[in-house]
């Protein structure tokens, strides 16, 4: 079934996108039509054109002209004016959002998707082969070209370990609807997962990612065609945000499996996501709420935190500036950074390729839509481990009772249900454990100082002998073992089963290879904090998980060397 | 007709609720594993918890917890330190339409709240906490009164003070579920401390000291837990402390007047709350004087010890 669910695609039927597009439009327009439709209207405009205005958009700019037009008859429309103009305002936003999705062009770049990542990290254009098989005959050009591009180097496909709950995950994907919720650190997260998932015998899934993403040449040609749909993080009004919702609980409903990276955007601090955005995960439970309604009372949705692991990030350098300046919030989409760069993302998959277990994708453990864990057979579980039916929650006698407020409570459960299993299996590696040591010794020489103040300190003080180092290892490692011991946690193999020194070694080396500015360098009988910055940003991944304090300094250590 | 709530727990207490929920009309089911006692409440409508108290025809004691549970509301009214127990026997029995409230004072011994335990041990989500100034005998008598109703979801919130509000009570609510546990914790050491300076002798400015730097307490505490402070300021705070403390017959006030003549606490359920909140504060570094100098008198300290000890702190600014 699950086979049969991979070559399907997204939807276990055929797509009509017109009828996509009207039921959207039909529902948003419902769900609004009743309140103060002009007041969201006008904010909707008002926004949008103050927006546009500022960034040069053309006069004649359809989406412009559409709402300069809707503006200038809001002022004396009657109310089936306003669900007009409402109706022309949704339906441009569906579209936008809906793309151009094609079942059969799906259905055959699903079947070449390990080829096309490979391609994509190999930092070639898969469109060009497209094109050139269109010239060729496109079945045959496709494969030539593709056959000639794989040849060279190592198999992307041994690269990236998937690890987990993946039997559950095939059996759930054919019980009901599966959300994916990943963490996000990197442009490269979407087709890691999408790889993970066709790897793992897992159906694609649609997802929202930035509109900004699809002038990437390269990954618009992969998103526009494996189940992305467009979120333009630039619209803020109201009445956008509604429709991006609808369009995700419709997908739901629909039964596509979606993918929601839920801490909204990529971490910019390293960090495990523990505030997530609860926006689109409550429409996974409008969606469940609306089929319980409809009267398919045995319709299921299920929950899937996923982590993806990486010793090194493509984009690690920009993402720690943009978090420790304050124009980290109005960067909130950022445009310049290493994977926009064709030179660095070549650098950074060629010494990807290079380490032993580059890319490790975790699915973990399945939970319903109210944060409850669910069993292998999708039925949810209480905590003393007995199955039970979890539409009471919704409904009482037969009927779904609406109740927005509890639903958001719901919602806020689940998230800190997701939130714990992201940490609990986000994977340490050396690379993190190595750069949290070393940030440790800053911090037990200099406990006076604050954290932002440690990072700014002189080279010379940032130099620290190897025997600290590996005392300072040893200290965090017999910590971070005890909670994997206890399932808090996950650790690489070096980190699980190395000495101090192996994790110096393997997490120094793997640091030494990609990133332009060092993290961590060798300096004579010790290491040096080159870049405490993106020390800090690796050795972010260690927070949240009960620590002990740094060793004092000068328990049995050496200080600074001479 | 749909039961109106199941009271589990057939003391003083619950007895009390049962007959509160019952005196408008509805059937009230109110769980007891005492076969004597759930025959008297069937056959006289008087339950030999509270002899005096006549209970409205709809209040029906049953011995199956199954059997109560039919109902979607559930009130919790027996001690802390058998309802994980209890709820853990009967897990199964509960169902995610039921909406769980306690009406008790007091944490968990492993410092979890009431309303935490719920959420444990079922599959419960929509939980609640009932207090507030609420003096059983002075609502048989016919007196005026009012409790608050802390619960996350709103819409628990209004089903209980839509079944419980009546001529003479009147029903309050805050999302705040946490801190009016908090605050139900907390009565436990207030009342023993106010019973402790009335036995030495103290005149009434102290005990308004102290029930004003209590709020400053169980406010630290319900910071650091995740609650909101401002609670402390209301029914099931303040509102709870004043009327424990102007109470000579309470059980906490007698048995703190005792303790401070040297008589030990014989109310083991006391004691184990007030060393609760103090494993709490200590895990959580929260400073808590008042319920500190009651564990110090506990422990063996006499009051003027243990007051003088608490006057005699560093001076710190008043809201802190």
């Amino acid at each position: 079934m699950a086979q049969q669910l991979v070559r399907e695609g997204i939807a276990r039927g055929p797509i009509d996108e017109r009828k996509v597009i009207a039921d959207i439009t039909d529902r948003v327009s419902a769900r609004l039509g009743g309140g103060a439709l002009d007041l969201l209207i006008n904010d909707c405009c008002y926004q949008e054109i103050k927006r546009l205005k500022a960034a040069g958009t053309p006069s004649d700019d359809p989406y412009y002209t559409l709402l300069k037009d809707a503006r200038r008859r809001l002022a004396f429309a009657r109310r089936d004016e306003l669900d007009a103009i409402l109706r022309d305002i949704v339906r441009h936003y569906v579209v936008e959002i809906h793309g151009h999705f094609d079942p059969k062009i799906y259905a055959r770049a699903t079947q070449l998707l390990p080829s096309i990542f490979a391609l994509l990290l190999k930092g070639q254009d898969p469109a060009k082969l497209f094109k050139g098989g269109v010239r060729a005959g496109l079945k045959q050009g496709i494969r030539a070209g593709l056959g000639a591009a794989l040849s060279e180097g190592p198999d992307l496909a041994d690269r990236i370990v998937v690890s987990g709950e993946v039997e559950t995950f095939r059996t759930l994907v054919t019980k009901g609807t599966c959300v994916l919720v990943p963490t996000h650190l990197s442009n490269l997260d979407s087709p890691v997962v999408g790889f993970a998932l066709h790897a793992a015998g897992l159906p694609p899934m649609i997802y929202g990612a930035g509109i900004n993403l699809f002038t990437n040449g390269i990954l618009s040609y992969f998103m526009d065609h494996l189940g992305a749909y467009r979120v333009d993080r630039l619209k803020k009004a109201v009445l956008y945000k509604e429709v991006l919702k609808e369009y995700s609980t419709y997908a739901i409903a629909s039964r596509w499996h979606s993918l929601f990276f839920p801490g909204g955007t990529r971490s910019r601090s390293g960090r495990v996501e523990a505030k997530l955005k609860k926006g689109l995960m409550g429409t996974a439970l409008a969606a469940y709420q609306g089929r319980l309604a409809e009267g398919a009372p045995q319709e299921r949705v299920f929950f899937i935190p996923c982590t993806l692991n990486y010793h090194l990030v493509l984009e690690a350098e920009t993402l720690i500036d943009d978090a420790l300046q304050e124009s980290g919030k109005s960067r909130y989409i950022i445009l310049d950074d290493e994977f926009s760069k064709g030179s660095r993302l070549a650098d950074y998959v060629r010494n990807m390729l290079a380490l032993d277990n580059p890319i490790e994708v975790v699915f973990g453990a399945p939970l319903d839509p109210f944060g409850n864990p669910v069993n292998a057979d999708g039925d949810s579980v209480d905590p003393r481990g007995r199955t039970f039916d979890p539409r009471g929650y919704v409904m009482e006698d037969g009927v779904v009772l609406k109740d927005d407020q509890r639903d958001r409570e719901y919602t806020g459960r689940l998230a800190r249900s997701i939130a714990a299993g992201l940490r609990r299996d986000t994977i340490l590696f050396d690379t993190h454990v190595l750069c949290a040591a070393m940030l440790r010794r800053l911090e037990a020489r200099h406990p006076d100082l604050d954290l932002y103040r440690r990072l700014l300190l002189p080279l010379d003080e940032r130099r620290i002998r190897f025997e600290e180092v590996d005392a300072e290892l040893e200290h965090l490692l017999a910590a971070l073992r005890g909670l994997a011991g206890r399932g808090e946690v996950r650790l690489g193999s070096v980190v699980a089963e190395g000495s101090a020194e192996e994790v110096r070694l393997s997490g120094g080396r793997h640091l030494a290879r990609y990133h332009a500015r060092k993290a961590i360098q060798r300096d004579g009988a010790g290491l040096c904090l080159g870049d405490p910055r993106l020390a800090l940003y690796y050795a972010n991944r260690l927070h949240g998980h009960e620590l002990p304090d740094p060793l004092p300094r000068g328990a049995g250590l050496l200080g600074t060397p001479s | 007709m749909s039961v109106k709530a199941a009271i589990v727990g057939a003391g003083a207490w619950g007895t009390t609720l049962a007959w509160m929920f019952g005196r408008d009309g509805g059937e009230v089911r109110i769980w007891t594993s005492n076969v004597d006692k759930a025959k008297a409440v069937n056959t006289k409508h008087r339950s030999p918890a509270v002899p005096t108290l006549q209970l409205p025809d709809g209040v029906r004691a049953v011995t199956s917890l199954d059997e109560a549970l039919e109902s979607r509301l559930v009130v919790l009214a027996c001690q802390p330190s058998w309802i994980r127990i209890l709820l853990r026997k009967h897990s199964g029995s509960f169902r995610p339409d039921h909406r769980v409230i306690h009406a008790v004072k007091g944490f968990e011994a492993r410092g979890r709240t009431i309303a935490q335990v719920v959420e444990e041990e079922t599959c419960v989500l929509r939980t609640g906490a009932l207090a507030g100034p609420v003096v059983p005998r002075d609502l048989w008598g016919g007196g005026d009164t009012a409790a608050v109703v802390g619960s996350a979801y709103q819409s628990v919130i209004d089903e209980v003070t839509e079944k419980l509000v009546g001529e003479h009570l009147r029903v309050y609510g805050t999302r705040d579920r946490l801190g009016v546990e908090i605050a139900g914790a907390m009565r436990t050491p207030v009342a023993l401390a106010a019973g402790m300076l009335g036995a030495a002798g103290r005149r009434p400015a102290l005990a308004a000291v102290m029930l004003t730097r209590a709020i400053a307490e169980g406010a630290r505490l319900a910071a650091a837990l995740g609650g909101d402070g401002a609670t402390m300021s209301g029914l099931s705070g303040i509102g709870d402390w004043m009327v424990t403390c102007h109470d000579p017959d309470d059980p906490l006030m007698q048995a703190g007047r005792r303790l401070a003549l040297g008589v030990p606490l014989e109310y083991g359920e006391a004691e184990a709350r007030v060393r609760t909140l103090l494993t709490l504060a200590q895990e959580r570094g929260v400073d808590m004087p008042i319920t500190e100098s009651v564990g110090a008198v506990l422990d063996g300290s006499s009051v003027r010890e243990a007051l003088a000890d608490v006057m005699t702190r560093e001076s710190r600014p008043e809201t802190e």
